[in-house]
């Protein structure tokens, strides 16, 4: 017995499971416009002057694809401008654990996620941590080993097996400010300043303070600090690889410990610093836009989705007709226009998908700041035209 | 088991076959089935009086040739041939058989069926004979069990007829009065 498979009758009953997918089933809207797309779609493919081979179930699988792509587009385009607002955000939880049509607030987390590395390298934050280390020196010593153990002391991890990153070294020049009540330091001529530089001087008996202006305070920083500058050995170091190399020559007296922070070289390898890592919104593939709901849809996404749908439809029904590149009849052949409809639909998605794409990409919230800039610079040039009144005093 | 040709394929055959037979080419033509038990026949087995079925109307796709003449001392005469495709699935629905011998009327000329074919198959299958169809249970050479779902289709019945003497044909009134096209055949 010969098969009857039906094609499109004229008229179809939508009920909910009715689609591949069901995503959309429940939502009356859905359930209503259904049957009206297939009828227009087939309408649209000629029905009823001609046949189309197509079925209510492949009228409703275009429209229910037609809602997801135009739901895709737009999720893509909203993940793609909010994602440095959402990165590194916590899951959302309860009820309210979908972003698909909903406001979404700009905020700095996610850029400041993106400064924290450049704030650990700057040395102003960032999320690795600073330890503090120091080093012991000693008499006529100059060079030191950083992975001896003997000698180094680190707040976390051991010398020689940890490595170590060093950021900062405390090895310099007392500050003007500690010099400046010293009454035996002097500038100009005076070599009190040269023997305090020098270890000998910094004793303090009695100081008697006179108010001065602050001018003249500040001149004696300066005078303070070029004196040390040009008179005095100045503090310094050189640190490559391991080897510390510190200037002056540590005597014994003059210091004692040079501290440093340093942060460990792993925890800057470590991808996972934040809490909770594996519940946070990381990437394009989990920020959490689910499929929209079609009822929610405006008339312009309603119209997209029919026009997609059609050409889904379309190129459908290109696929049937061009099964076979010709179909027989008694006593001859023909052929029908499967290539032409895969061809018509295919135009018509790319030029569908373009139109969104630009509509959306017109909407981004850099493209309305820049509309917003242009009307304000146009509307000054407008307001700069108007004439001013001249005033007559 | 065969790709390409299954039952769900050729019923999209038969829709666009039907769509374009009746609802575009719709060339329709009347056929009238020879009623063997009311023909009577001599002791050759000819019949001269030979006693038709109504007629049914059917839709087929027509392929007339020009006429030919021919003369001789009786005078000249004239005849045509044509082909007459129908689509075999409307003739099974009708449970309808054409053989040699039928009538078929259109254009205003009564064509005698000279011949039938009925091999044009769709993928080269005709499902009333396939063997793979047909038993279920065979075993192919392979070893493997070759039953298989239907496949392929039987799509037409071709005529191969020429213009005959309708006063022969005891269906139309002639050589008195006027001729009445598509009248109602006398011998029903």
């Amino acid at each position: 017995m010969a098969k009857h498979i039906p094609i499109w009758p004229g008229s179809s009953s939508f009920s909910n499971g009715d689609t591949p997918f069901g995503l959309y089933d429940t939502d009356t809207q859905f359930d209503a416009d259904s049957d009206k797309v297939a009828e227009w779609c087939a309408k649209r493919l000629g029905y009823p002057i001609v046949d189309v081979e197509l079925d209510s179930g492949s009228f409703y699988a275009a429209f229910e694809e037609a809602v997801s792509e135009y739901g895709a587009q737009l999720n893509t385009f909203n993940i793609r401008d909010n994602l440095i607002n959402l990165y590194g955000a916590l899951n959302l939880s309860g009820s309210d654990t979908n972003l698909t049509q909903k406001h979404v607030s700009p905020g700095y987390g996610g850029l400041i996620g993106l400064a924290e590395e450049y704030g650990t390298e700057a040395g102003s934050g960032g999320n690795v941590t600073y330890y503090t280390g120091s080093l012991a020196v000693t008499g006529s010593q100059q060079i030191y080993d950083l992975t001896d153990s003997d000698t180094v002391t680190l707040e976390s991890g051991t010398p020689g097996i940890d490595s170590i990153d060093i950021k900062r070294i405390f090895h310099e020049a007392p500050p003007a400010i500690v010099k400046y009540f010293d009454p035996f330091v002097g500038t100009g001529l005076g070599s009190q300043n040269m023997l305090d530089g020098f270890g000998f001087g910094g004793m303090s008996p009695g100081v008697s303070f006179m108010m001065m202006p602050l001018y003249y305070d500040v001149s004696r920083f300066q005078a303070i600090e070029f004196n040390d500058q040009i008179r005095k050995s100045a503090y310094s170091f050189e640190l490559v690889n391991d080897r510390l190399k510190l200037f002056p020559i540590p005597d014994g007296s003059n210091f004692h410990k040079v501290y440093f922070t340093y942060i460990k070289v792993e925890d800057r390898f470590n991808p996972l610093k934040t809490t909770r890592p594996a519940e946070r919104m990381s990437d394009f593939s989990n920020i959490p836009y689910e499929d929209i709901t079609y009822s929610k849809v405006n008339s312009v996404g309603k119209q997209w989705i029919r026009r997609y749908a059609l050409a889904l439809s379309k190129e459908m029904l290109g696929y049937i007709r061009g099964k076979y590149s010709s179909m027989p009849i008694p006593n001859a052949e023909i052929t029908l226009n499967g290539g032409e409809l895969i061809s018509a639909a295919q135009t018509e998605k790319e030029g569908l998908i373009a139109e969104i794409k630009e509509i959306l990409d017109q909407t981004s919230r850099q493209a309305q700041l820049e509309r917003k800039q242009a009307e304000s610079d146009a509307m000054l040039s407008t307001f700069n035209k108007v004439p001013l009144k001249i005033y007559i005093g | 088991m065969a790709l390409f040709g299954s039952a769900r394929d050729a019923s999209l055959l038969r829709h666009i076959n039907r769509e374009l037979i009746y609802d575009l080419i719709d060339t329709e033509i009347a056929f009238y089935k020879l009623s063997l038990p009311d023909t009577a026949a001599n002791m050759y087995d000819e019949a001269d009086n030979k006693i038709y079925y109504s007629p049914m109307r059917f839709n087929c796709i027509v392929q007339k040739d020009d006429k030919s003449y021919t003369g001789d001392d009786s005078g000249y005469d004239s005849t045509r041939t044509a082909v007459f495709a129908f689509h075999r699935p409307e003739l099974v629905i009708a449970n309808i058989i054409i053989e040699e011998g039928d009538i078929i009327e259109w254009d205003n000329e009564f064509y005698e069926i000279d011949g039938v074919g009925a091999s044009q198959y769709f993928r080269g299958i005709n499902p009333a004979t396939d063997l793979g169809n047909n038993l279920p249970g065979g075993v192919h050479v392979t070893g493997n069990d070759d039953t298989r779902p239907e496949f392929g289709e039987s799509i037409s019945v071709v005529c191969q007829a020429h213009v005959t003497r309708r006063n022969r044909l005891n269906i139309q009134e002639v050589r008195s009065g006027v001729n009445k096209p598509n009248s109602i055949p006398r011998n029903l």
